[in-house]
């Protein structure tokens, strides 16, 4: 239970699904995410990611097994506002998370709701919105912004908390290819600069390449964990109906044709230098 | 003929507002019959505007649309027009709503008048199109069923009233990789088995190379680039294209080009681009 | 749609955008009081002028406040028609049995200018104010009904949230709308059942959808600590400065004169 670490201890959550019928979403998990991390975790639909994700920040209980945020049990309800300010939240669909007409007030509404007087509310506003390069769009409605727009909005959000922990729920499944770019692109840098620990669920395999540390759910159950490379170089992963990136399969192939390229290629820029050095 | 003609067609948003919005501009295009056509474009390029002109909900301000040789200019074929375009919408699993999946899907046969016996036909012909068992599923509650599936009864719904034209606004949106799959081999089985045309409207330019005969690229309302999945890529320098993303293995043939490497950009599918790695890796170990 | 984004905020520094909220809004219930009570043109000249006098301080396009009364112009001539019709008096002229009063048109007219001038102030609260700063405003001056155990800050949220969603539902009730003409529903059939039918297969979706949304914003609202909110404390705290004792006072004196006295 060291401070500085969320922690899900045999963690098994069923949800009632009729009288007598009880669904497993989450089946005896045991998960560590220390500080500073960037993990990316995926897995089909009706995995448990959600419910893992909501387990966190104390949203759910679980039906059996602890989930600890810096210590503290999510299941104490009396410090329920100390772990949700630690654990900021980015949900899968960017018009039902923001509360308030304007994009400023939004951003204050965690602040506010902390007790923080106005100087302070301010500062954060303005450290958020600049952390998400939303500082332009501030006085904006909402509802005119782009969604990859509006889930920086919700980020920004979340980092007026000062969070230690941003947890994403496929926040870029419903956006298109360029702003999943600079959402990823963003997330990378709070995670570099600020050393906020990042927690992003996908199913894009390009959007979690950059992670420390992958992890695949599946049918409730860690199915497979590890750095990219390993995650997406297990035959598992492929019989689970995942692809990993189109540059991993490239690399594999290419091995297969003879050629002696590193294992430990998975993006372009690293395939792009490693050709240019022969 | 082609089943779908736009000719010089420009579309405005609120015109003489002050946030009048040129959604399209000069747009000329055709569908031939029995084609897979792709179309590609950032977010506010016009695509969803276009596609809306095609079953008649939206009439041009400028230029024609001619569906199957008629002219949508004229308001009473313009509200026939859905019986002949199927348009489905972007995450249609939001309009289900009737209390079971057959209601649901012969809601599109019940506005065309068909007779019980016809409607039954053709909405359990639609279930085992998507691939779902009409016996084990009809008469379930929509809600019931998971993300994917409620999307596979929902184009089920669009295919009962048997179209000329299926016509589908990013189909695979939010899906996860299973779902996706299964979706993008729907709607190539039923071009290929079925002759339906198609129409895709995708921000993934790797799913329509696969798929489409030709590709239409929109940006800003024009049409920017138009023709089968090479010469698009050779037409369009995608790397500038900032709403657009092109699959990694290009990325990477495009880089190495940058960086002075002899390679064939004039490629589009993943194995071409092994051939292409594979020869240059050869050239470079051979010297 | 149009119309519901006219009455949206307009950001600006201007010294009506600064007036505390609570002033606008008693403001703009003194403008409604005062034409609801006494329908004489001093006063709705008074309005007028009061109004024109807020357009101008505001600095928003007249315009573009202007053009917005252009959708109420059905409304207006029904009203004008049934006033003068209706009411009994001087005859100007009639068709058939129909008797046109001198009083009718007179008050037809000025019902006209009352219905302008409740639209007007109500707009231009709306307009000048940020919702937030709105709902704060309703929450502070209702705050004595808390004693009643009346929820008044839940019900301010809930103002607030609605302004928000209110553009959204509304683009999904037209995507909705689209989707189901798609298949063949029919929105102006002759057949009112056919009508029905094709309303109920947009509402239905709409409001699962709506559900679906609440039940995302609570989840999103609990992440970020909110707790019902009594403890919480506003970004836009609420100051009634010089500015506003001075524009309250002016104001309440003049109508009270106008109204009472003459």
């Amino acid at each position: 239970m060291a401070a500085g670490s969320i922690e899900l201890i045999n963690v098994t959550k069923e949800y009632a699904t009729g009288r007598s019928h009880k669904k497993c979403a989450l089946d005896n998990i045991t998960l560590t995410i220390n500080q500073g991390e960037f993990v990316g975790l995926v897995g089909m639909n009706g995995s448990g990611k959600s419910t893992l994700a909501r387990l966190i920040n104390g949203l759910i209980l679980p039906t059996a097994g602890k989930v600890f945020v810096n210590g503290i049990d999510t299941a104490d309800r009396k410090s329920i506002i100390e772990i949700r300010r630690h654990v900021g939240m980015v949900f899968q669909n960017p018009d039902n998370q923001i509360v308030s007409p304007i994009v400023e007030e939004d951003v204050a509404f965690g602040p506010e709701n902390l007790g923080c007087y106005a100087d302070e509310v301010k500062e954060r506003i303005d450290w958020a919105l600049q952390a998400t390069g939303m500082d332009e769009l501030r006085h904006h409605a909402p509802y005119l912004l782009s969604g990859g727009q509006k889930q920086k909005v919700a980020i920004a959000a979340a980092l007026s908390m000062r969070p230690d922990y941003l947890i994403l729920d496929e926040p870029t499944s419903m956006l298109d290819p360029g702003g999943k770019y600079d959402l990823i692109e963003n997330l990378k840098m709070l995670n570099e600069k600020y050393g906020i620990t990042v927690m992003l669920i996908s199913h894009h395999m390009e959007d979690v390449v950059h992670a420390d540390r992958l992890i695949v759910l599946d049918q409730g159950q860690i199915y497979l964990e590890g750095t990219p490379r390993e995650v997406f170089s297990s035959e598992n992963f492929f019989s689970a109906g995942f692809k990993p990136p189109g540059i991993v399969q490239l690399v594999s192939n290419l091995r297969k044709r003879g050629h002696m390229i590193d294992e430990n290629i998975i993006t372009v820029q690293q395939m792009v230098e490693y050709i240019c050095r022969l | 003929m082609p089943v779908i003609e736009v000719k010089d067609l420009s579309y405005t948003y609120c015109p003489g507002a002050p946030y009048e919005k040129k959604a399209l501009d000069g747009v000329t295009l055709s569908v031939k019959r029995g084609e897979f056509m792709g179309i590609v474009g950032a977010n506010g390029s016009g695509k969803s505007t276009l596609i809306q002109h095609f079953n008649g909900l939206l009439c041009p301000d400028g230029g024609k649309v001619i569906i199957c040789g008629q002219d949508t200019s004229v308001k009473q074929r313009r509200d026939e027009l859905w019986k002949k375009v199927g348009l489905v919408f972007q995450y249609p699993e939001q309009q289900l709503f009737e209390a079971t999946v057959f209601e649901d899907v012969s809601y599109g046969p019940r506005n065309l008048g068909l007779g019980p016996r016809e409607i039954r036909i053709r909405t359990e012909d639609a279930l085992k199109k998507v691939g779902l068992e009409p016996e084990s599923i009809a008469d379930l509650p929509p809600i019931c069923l998971s993300g994917g599936l409620r999307r596979r009864v929902a184009i089920a719904g669009v295919l009962a009233m048997q179209p000329e034209v299926l016509v589908l606004d990013e189909p695979t949106a939010g899906l996860d990789p299973l779902g996706r799959d299964m979706i993008l081999n729907l709607i190539k089985k039923l071009q290929q088995e079925d002759r339906t045309t198609i129409v895709m409207v995708s921000h993934s330019l790797r799913e329509l190379l696969t798929l489409a005969d030709r590709i239409a690229v929109l940006e800003n309302g024009k049409l920017v680039a138009t023709g089968s999945p090479k010469e698009v890529l050779h037409q369009k320098d995608f790397l500038a294209l900032p709403g657009i993303i092109m699959p990694d293995y290009l990325q990477l043939i495009h880089a190495l080009a940058g960086r002075g490497k002899k390679v064939n950009t004039g490629i589009s599918a993943m194995a071409e681009a092994e051939l292409e790695i594979d020869r240059l890796l050869k050239e470079i170990c051979g010297k | 749609m149009k119309g519901l984004k006219l009455g949206q905020f307009v950001r600006g520094n201007s010294i009506i955008h600064q007036l505390d909220p609570r002033t606008k809004i008693i403001v703009c219930l003194v403008v409604i009081f005062s034409i609801l009570i006494n329908y004489k043109w001093y006063v709705i000249l008074l309005n007028m002028s009061l109004i024109a006098a807020v357009i101008i301080l505001s600095r928003i396009e007249p315009a573009k406040i202007l053009r917005s009364l252009r959708k109420l112009r059905y409304l207006f001539l029904l009203t004008f028609i049934f006033q003068s019709i209706l009411t009994s008096g001087e005859p100007l002229f009639h068709v058939g049995s129909v008797y046109v009063t001198r009083e009718g048109v007179s008050l037809g007219v000025s019902t006209i200018f009352r219905l302008m001038i409740l639209y007007l102030c109500s707009t231009l609260l709306t307009m000048t104010t940020s919702p937030l700063k709105l709902a704060s405003g309703i929450e502070s001056l209702f705050a004595p009904l808390r004693r009643l155990r009346i929820p008044v800050h839940q019900f301010s949220m809930l103002i607030s949230a609605a302004l928000r969603f209110i553009p959204t539902i509304i683009e999904e009730a037209q995507i909705l709308t689209r989707a189901q003409r798609s298949r063949g529903a029919q929105f102006n059939s002759p057949s009112v059942i056919v009508r029905i039918k094709s309303m109920a297969a947009v509402l239905i979706p709409l409001l699962a959808a709506s559900l679906q949304r609440a039940d995302d914003l609570a989840a999103a609202m609990e992440s970020r600590c909110y707790t019902g909110g009594s403890n919480q404390i506003r970004i836009s705290k609420l100051r009634f400065g010089k500015k506003d004792k001075l524009a309250l006072g002016l104001v309440s004196l003049v109508f009270l004169v106008f109204v009472f006295c003459i």
